[in-house]
C-alpha cells in the first residue's frame, strides 16, 4: 500500500492571491489571461523584525511569508521536531546581481556583506528556521520545474521514516529580469499577449512569474478527523483507482511534451474520465514553486470542496474533456515534469471520518 | 532492519592533488596545497591564499574554465569513484551531490556581459541553475537513477551523504554515489571577504591568532552500497558510513551559535544513528574553518558531548591543507577521514602551533600523528543558515 502523510498546514503567496481561501475565485476570474509577474506587496509575517525583512532577498521574503503561514496553520512554531526542506530553481538572482553591481562598480573590497549573506542559496531555509524556530534539520534542494514535487516527496519520506515528526516543505521563486532575459534569449519565454493556456495551440514559451508555496506534513496517525493526505508515487503502478482530477504543470515551456506524455500514461490506465486542470495558467511559471501551487489547488479541492474551471484542450492531446467545473472530487493527481523529462507524481486524497 | 552502508569507492580532487594516494601522501607529509593566487586582477584582496586544484589535475585556468569548472571537477571525481569501486559507466544508482553555487563563476561572467551591453551567451542560462553540473556529469558517465542536488551551504555534501546513507540503510536503494563539489570563483572569495572572514595568510584553525578562512575548491564523491549489494558483486569496503545527524540552529544567517547548539544536536543524532555512544569515537575531523565563531561553536559542542574524555580524542582540521571547499567540504572531510582510518594517521592541523587556550581539553593534532586502530571518526560540516551536520565514518569490517 502506498504510504502517505497528512497535510496540516498550507501557505502561499503569488501575484494574484496570498491565501488558499481566495484562490478558486481568483483563478476563475482570470479566465486564462496572461498571469501577472510580480507580487505588489509582500505581507510581513507575524512578529517579523522590519529591519531583517528589509535586508532579505525578495525570494526569502516570499518563502518566509508562505512558510510562516503554513507553520501557523499547523501549529508548529518553535518546534524542535519540525524539519525544513526548501526547493529552489534560480535562487536569489536579484540580490546576487546587487552584490555583483557593488563589486564591479567599486571593487571587490566594497561588495555588500548583506547582499552576500542574504543571497546565498539556502538563505530562505535559514530565515524560515530562525523566524519559525524550527531546528530538527533540513536541506535546500535545487532543481528545475519538478523541484517542488520532489521537495514535497522528500518531506513526506522524512516524516514517514521518522527523521522529523513534522516537515515544513516548499518552494519559492522570485521574478528577476536577468533570469527572464536569459530565457528570452533561448526562446522559452512567452512574448505574446493573452490568452495563456497550455495545449490550446503550438507551444509559445512560458509566462514567468514569482511566488512561494509551503506545506507542513505530519504522520497520518497524528491527525484526527477530516484531513487531506499526500502520497509521493514512485511509479504510476502505485495509483490505486482513478483520480478524479489531474493537475498538470504544463506551462507552454519545454516540459510540456513530457507533461503530455504523463497525462496520456495516466489516462490510459483510467476507467473513468478525470478532469484535467492547469495551475500555471493562473500562477505562471514559477519553477520550484510551480508543482506546489498545483498541490495547493489539490488541497483546496479536497479540503474546501473548491471548484475550479477546466478549460477546453487542444484535440491533439487526444482527450477532449468538456470545459466545466470540478465538484466533489475525492482524489487529485499532480503531475510535474522537468525540462529534461524527469516526471514526478503526487497523489492527494481525503479522509472525512474519524 | 537497517542495512550496513559500505563505502566501496572514492573519487577526490582538491588542492592536495587527485585520488586516494596523492591525498594520503599529502596527509602523511603534512603538506598544504594553499597558494597565493590573483582572483581579482591584482586588486585587493589579491593575492588570495587559496586551495586551487593543481594544474596537472586540472589543465584549465580558473578564468578559462569559468562556466564549466564545477562540471569538470565533479566529472573527474565521479569517474574516479566509479573506477575505484570497480564499477563501469552505465550503472543504475542514486546520485546525490552537494554544492553551494554550482558554476557561479559563469554566472558572474553573465552578469558582467549583461552590464556591459555585450551579447550574453544564451548557454550561460545554465549557470543560474546549480543542479546542472550534476545532471551533466551523470549523463556524461552514463549513470541512470535518481539525481538530486543539495544546496545546504557548507554543509551541502554532508547532507548529500546523509540522504544517501538513510536511503541505503532503509533499503530504499542499494547503491548511491554521493558527495559534493565546488569550483573556485571570485564571487565566493569576494563574498567571504565582504564578511571579513578571509585570511590573508594560510588559515590557523583553533589557533589563538586565527583570523579567517582560505577559499578552496574540490570535488569528492563516494560510492555507497548496502553490504548485501556490495558483497553480491564481490566489492570490498574501504570503510563504512555508520551514522548521520543534522540540526538547524535558528540563531543567525552566517554566524555559528556560540553555544554550539546545532553541532551538538547533530553529533548526538549521528551517534544515535550509528548505534554508538561518545566512547566509540576514536578521532574527530572538525569543520575547523579558522574563523572565530565556527571554531568556538564546534569546541563547545564537542565539550558538551564528550566531556572530559575530549582531551583523549585526537582532533584535527584539514582546512589549512585544502582551503575551505564549501559545498565539497563535508565529503572531502569524509574522504580524508577514510584515509585517516586506513593509513592509521591523524592529519596535522597545519599552521596552528599556538592553540587558543580557550579550547582547553581539545586535543588538536598540530603534527601528523601515527595512531593505532581507529574504529570511528566523527566528521562535521557547518553552513550558513545555521545548518550543522555530522557523519560517522567507521573502519571496514575485518571479515569483509
Amino acid at each position: 500500500m502506498t504510504q502517505r502523510v497528512a497535510i496540516t498546514g498550507v501557505g502561499l503567496i503569488s501575484p494574484s492571491v496570498n491565501s488558499v481561501r481566495d484562490m478558486a475565485a481568483a483563478y476563475a476570474a482570470t479566465e486564462g489571461r496572461y498571469p501577472p509577474q510580480t507580487v505588489n506587496d509582500i505581507p510581513a509575517p507575524e512578529a517579523a523584525a522590519p529591519r531583517e525583512l528589509r535586508r532579505m532577498a525578495r525570494l526569502t521574503r516570499l518563502a518566509l511569508y508562505a512558510a510562516d503561514t503554513a507553520c501557523r496553520n499547523a501549529g508548529v512554531i518553535s518546534s524542535p521536531e519540525c524539519g525544513i526542506i526548501v526547493g529552489l530553481t534560480h535562487g536569489t538572482s536579484s540580490l546576487l546581481k546587487e552584490f555583483h553591481d557593488y563589486w564591479f562598480d567599486y571593487g571587490p573590497q566594497m561588495a555588500s556583506p548583506v547582499a552576500f549573506s542574504n543571497g546565498v542559496t539556502n538563505a530562505p531555509l535559514g530565515a524560515v528556521s530562525k523566524h519559525c524556530g524550527l531546528t530538527a534539520g533540513g536541506m535546500t534542494v535545487v532543481g528545475a520545474e519538478n523541484c517542488g514535487m520532489e521537495t514535497l516527496g522528500l518531506a513526506a519520506r522524512s516524516v514517514i521514516d521518522g527523521d522529523y515528526r513534522y516537515c515544513c516543505a516548499g518552494g519559492a521563486e522570485e521574478y528577476s529580469q536577468l533570469v527572464a532575459d536569459a530565457y528570452r534569449n533561448i526562446g522559452w519565454f512567452c512574448r505574446e499577449a493573452p490568452p495563456f493556456l497550455p495545449y490550446t495551440g503550438p507551444s509559445r514559451g512560458f509566462g514567468l512569474s514569482e511566488g512561494s508555496c509551503f506545506f507542513v506534513t505530519a504522520k497520518e496517525q497524528d491527525v484526527r478527523g477530516k484531513a487531506v493526505f499526500f502520497s509521493p508515487l514512485t511509479s504510476l503502478d502505485e495509483l490505486d483507482g482513478d483520480p478524479d482530477v489531474i493537475l498538470s504543470g504544463a506551462a507552454g515551456g519545454p516540459q510540456d511534451r513530457f507533461e503530455r506524455e504523463a497525462i496520456a500514461a495516466v489516462l490510459a490506465r483510467c476507467k473513468s474520465r478525470p478532469h484535467i486542470l492547469f495551475s500555471k495558467c493562473f500562477f505562471g511559471e514559477t519553477f520550484s514553486a510551480g508543482a506546489l501551487f498545483s498541490a495547493a489547488m489539490a488541497w483546496d479541492i479536497l479540503a474546501n470542496g473548491a471548484s475550479y474551471p477546466a478549460y477546453p484542450l487542444d484535440p491533439d492531446i487526444g482527450y477532449a474533456h468538456p470545459a466545466e467545473r470540478v465538484d466533489g472530487a475525492q482524489s487529485v493527481l499532480v503531475i510535474s515534469s522537468s525540462r529534461s523529462g524527469e516526471t514526478f507524481f503526487g497523489l492527494f486524497s481525503k479522509r472525512s471520518f474519524g | 532492519m537497517a542495512h550496513e552502508v559500505w563505502i566501496t569507492g572514492i573519487g577526490v580532487v582538491s588542492a592536495l592533488g587527485a585520488g586516494y594516494e596523492e591525498h594520503a601522501e599529502a596527509l602523511r607529509m603534512g603538506r598544504s596545497g594553499l597558494v597565493p593566487h590573483e582572483l581579482f586582477g591584482g586588486r585587493e584582496p589579491d593575492p588570495c591564499v587559496c586551495g586551487i586544484v593543481p594544474h596537472r589535475c586540472m589543465p584549465h585556468s580558473i578564468e578559462e574554465s569559468a562556466g564549466i569548472r564545477a562540471d569538470l571537477l565533479l566529472d573527474f571525481a565521479l569517474r574516479q569513484a566509479l573506477v575505484s569501486a570497480g564499477l563501469g559507466a552505465g550503472i543504475h544508482a542514486d546520485i546525490i551531490a552537494g554544492t553551494t553555487l554550482g558554476n557561479m563563476h559563469g554566472a558572474t561572467r553573465y552578469y558582467s556581459n549583461v552590464r556591459e551591453g555585450r551579447p550574453a551567451d544564451p548557454s550561460l542560462v545554465r549557470h543560474f541553475l546549480p543542479c546542472m553540473p550534476l545532471a551533466w556529469a551523470a549523463r556524461h558517465n552514463g549513470i541512470a537513477g535518481r539525481r538530486l542536488t543539495v544546496c545546504s551551504a557548507c554543509a551541502s555534501s554532508n547532507a548529500a551523504l546523509g540522504l544517501a546513507f538513510r536511503r541505503i540503510s532503509r533499503g530504499q536503494c542499494s547503491r548511491a554515489i554521493a558527495g559534493g563539489f565546488d569550483a573556485m570563483s571570485p564571487f565566493v572569495a569576494a563574498g567571504f571577504n565582504s564578511l571579513r572572514l578571509i585570511s590573508a595568510v594560510p588559515c590557523k584553525p583553533f589557533a589563538r591568532d586565527r583570523n579567517g578562512l582560505n577559499p578552496g575548491e574540490a570535488a569528492a564523491m563516494l560510492v555507497l552500497e548496502s553490504k548485501e549489494a556490495a558483497a553480491e558483486r564481490g566489492a570490498r569496503p574501504l570503510a563504512r558510513l555508520a551514522g548521520y545527524g543534522e540540526a538547524l540552529e535558528a540563531y543567525h544567517y552566517t554566524r555559528s551559535d556560540p553555544r554550539g547548539s546545532g553541532t551538538e544536536a547533530a553529533l548526538r543524532k549521528a551517534l544515535t544513528s550509528a548505534g554508538a555512544g561518545p566512547d566509540a569515537i576514536g578521532a574527530i575531523h572538525l569543520h575547523g574553518t579558522g574563523t572565530e565563531a565556527n571554531d568556538r561553536s564546534e569546541y563547545v559542542a564537542c565539550r558538551s558531548v564528550f566531556g572530559d574524555r575530549l582531551a583523549f580524542i585526537p582532533a584535527c582540521s584539514t582546512k589549512s591543507a585544502t582551503g575551505h571547499t564549501f559545498g565539497a567540504a563535508g565529503a572531502l572531510n569524509a574522504v580524508l577521514s577514510i584515509i585517516s582510518i586506513c593509513e592509521r594517521i591523524i592529519p596535522a592541523t597545519l599552521f596552528s602551533e599556538n592553540i587558543d587556550p580557550e579550547f582547553a581539553g581539545l586535543s588538536i593534532s598540530t603534527r601528523v600523528r601515527e595512531t593505532s586502530v581507529v574504529e570511528m571518526i566523527a566528521s562535521s560540516a557547518l553552513g550558513f543558515g545555521g545548518e550543522a551536520s555530522v557523519v560517522i565514518i567507521a573502519r571496514a569490517p575485518e571479515d569483509a
